[in-house]
């Protein structure tokens, strides 16, 4: 079970995440929305590690969460200078027994002799996917998986989500395209003003598209309209 | 304008990072630049070399520049910014040209210049060394990627201090360069997911590191060392403690990595610091001098190493 309590950071005087607390009971896909700057990467990086809370605590199964109980997969992926995709993918130990590179490789058909650099950022996505599939996690926390994807490679993120389900992981994802999440998730956590606004159940996906978008449609339809 | 502008920002905030020392000894070596071209456009010869050489500079960066699609397709008047942009920087390199009696290549280097603009081939970066991964273990991606990004000074010096390995002090002064060039492998820091990956604690991090890396550069120096030091036996304990104190120096470039390691960041040089010490301490000792300052990069090792492992602490499972 992992248990976010109270959680809160900030950059400077910017207060981003202002006490989240959220519940993953069991392993099950959970999403996390939220608009532009909602702070869905920063809870991402908090859960993860990679940056510093200022107050509140994260739990798995009772006790202190480590760095090795999460995988993150992150927005914009960042590859250490002139190493192939090879090479890459060989710094990580593999303690995930069913994964083969060359077989997920044939899916995603990454040019992994060739230096990082000259992927684009649908194959470095896909890298950092295959870094990550290769180690056993007990987490799995996806910043915007789909982005930048073509749309095979987002049907096979797609079966790599729901794979992890079933392997009984528990896997949080983030996105700002609803519809990716509504098909994945039993639950979805709307981040709102630094905190965890309302969590919507599979049958209530309707309730949360009006809360997410139906005061900005109202001005935006408006607005759009007027100067289209 | 805008490009111009856009550059004198990064120059700005370069100049910041690199503090008032580095700015000073840069801006220095500039003004020395500038005196040494004003000096050869006052012979025909040299002029004709200066202006060549200015043109060909011009063609490199225009062919390997990273934002040429962007202004190419998204600027107004591309080129006539392009060349702006050229120009201004270049000002104080042809400037002078016009006080002398070559004046005439101003015009000649602008006109190059600005035919250098259209130029819209660019380079596609290429997998250099491919082969590297085999050699080295991809664990230790500071050495793949920095074999890789100064395959040439690097490969050369080396080159130059096997060939030379049979000769009393000049393999040392290369492999002094080598070592230089290997600190500069440290320039780049690695994402968090790659940290995690190498170890728990600090303590255990920066020892492994160092151990794998210490080990390599052994790799590299013990042949030409032991060839040295059997073509003249009287240089074999000077040879060890010189393969000692290049072993601390390349310790003393990881600590001051990871002194001040931010995930993705690329740091400040080190090499300048780490020459400094190298010509204080190494260079009296190869070159027969009293090395009284010769266990001092061992000292700043252990200084380092506690200010690293505080850095890391941040970061790791300490």
């Amino acid at each position: 079970m992992l248990e976010i309590k109270d959680l809160k950071v900030s950059y400077g005087s910017n207060t981003v995440l202002r006490g989240i607390n959220l519940t993953a009971e069991e392993p099950a896909v959970y999403g996390v929305a939220g608009l532009n700057g909602s702070g869905k990467t920063t809870l991402f990086g908090a859960i993860s590690g990679y940056i510093k809370r200022e107050e509140g605590s994260i739990m798995i199964d009772g006790r202190k969460i480590l760095r090795g109980d999460t995988g993150y997969l992150m927005t914009e992926n960042y590859f250490y200078s002139n190493i192939t995709g090879n090479e890459y993918l060989n710094i990580f130990r593999q303690t995930n027994d069913n994964f083969s590179k060359e077989k997920m490789n044939e899916l995603f058909k990454i040019p992994l002799d060739d230096i990082i650099e000259t992927y684009s950022n649908g194959m470095r996505k896909k890298l950092a996917l295959l870094a990550l599939l290769k180690q056993e996690r007990r987490v799995y926390l996806l910043d915007e998986p789909f982005n930048g994807l073509d749309m095979e490679s987002c049907k096979a993120v797609e079966i790599v989500i729901n794979a992890l389900k079933e392997k009984g992981k528990t896997v949080l994802v983030s996105s700002h395209i609803l519809e990716t999440l509504t098909g994945t998730c039993s639950k979805i956590h709307l981040l709102k003003d630094g905190i965890i606004h309302d969590t919507f159940g599979t049958g209530e996906y309707d309730s949360l598209k009006s809360e997410l978008f139906e005061d900005f449609v109202k001005t935006a339809d408006e607005t759009i309209r007027q100067s289209v | 304008m805008e490009l111009i502008k856009i550059r004198l920002i990064q120059i700005r905030r370069e100049a910041k990072l690199l503090g008032a020392i580095y700015s000073a000894a840069i801006l220095t070596l500039f003004v020395f630049a500038v005196y040494r071209v004003y000096l050869m456009y006052l012979n025909f010869n040299t002029a004709a070399a200066a202006a060549l050489l200015t043109a060909l500079s011009v063609l490199f960066v225009q062919l390997t520049r990273g934002d040429k699609v962007f202004v190419l397709s998204q600027m107004e008047n591309p080129n006539l910014k392009i060349f702006a942009e050229y120009s201004f920087f270049l000002t104080p390199f042809i400037l002078p040209a016009l006080f002398t009696p070559h004046f005439y290549f101003v015009p000649l280097v602008l006109a190059a210049v600005y035919a250098v603009t259209r130029v819209r081939y660019r380079f596609r970066r290429r997998t250099r060394l491919s082969a590297l991964g085999k050699i080295i273990t991809p664990r230790n991606f500071e050495w793949l990627g920095g074999v890789r990004s100064y395959r040439i000074s690097f490969l050369s010096l080396y080159a130059a201090a096997a060939v030379s390995s049979g000769i009393i002090v000049l393999p040392q002064i290369f492999l002094i360069l080598v070592t230089l060039v290997i600190a500069s492998f440290y320039r780049e820091c690695e994402p968090l997911n790659i940290l995690y990956e190498t170890a728990e604690s600090p303590r255990k991090f920066l020892f492994g590191k160092i151990q794998r890396h210490v080990i390599l550069l052994w790799a590299f120096f013990a042949p030409v060392l032991a060839i040295n030091s059997f073509v003249n036996p009287s240089f074999l304990i000077i040879n060890a403690v010189f393969l000692f104190v290049q072993s601390t120096i390349l310790v003393l470039g990881i600590l001051f990595k990871y002194k001040i390691y931010e995930p993705c960041c690329k740091l400040p040089g080190n090499e300048i610091y780490l020459a400094v010490i190298q010509t204080l301490t190494v260079l009296p000792f190869v070159m027969g001098g009293i090395p009284f300052l010769l266990p001092l990069p061992f000292f700043l090792c252990i200084k380092y190493y506690f200010s690293a492992s505080d850095n890391l602490k941040e970061y790791l499972n300490a």
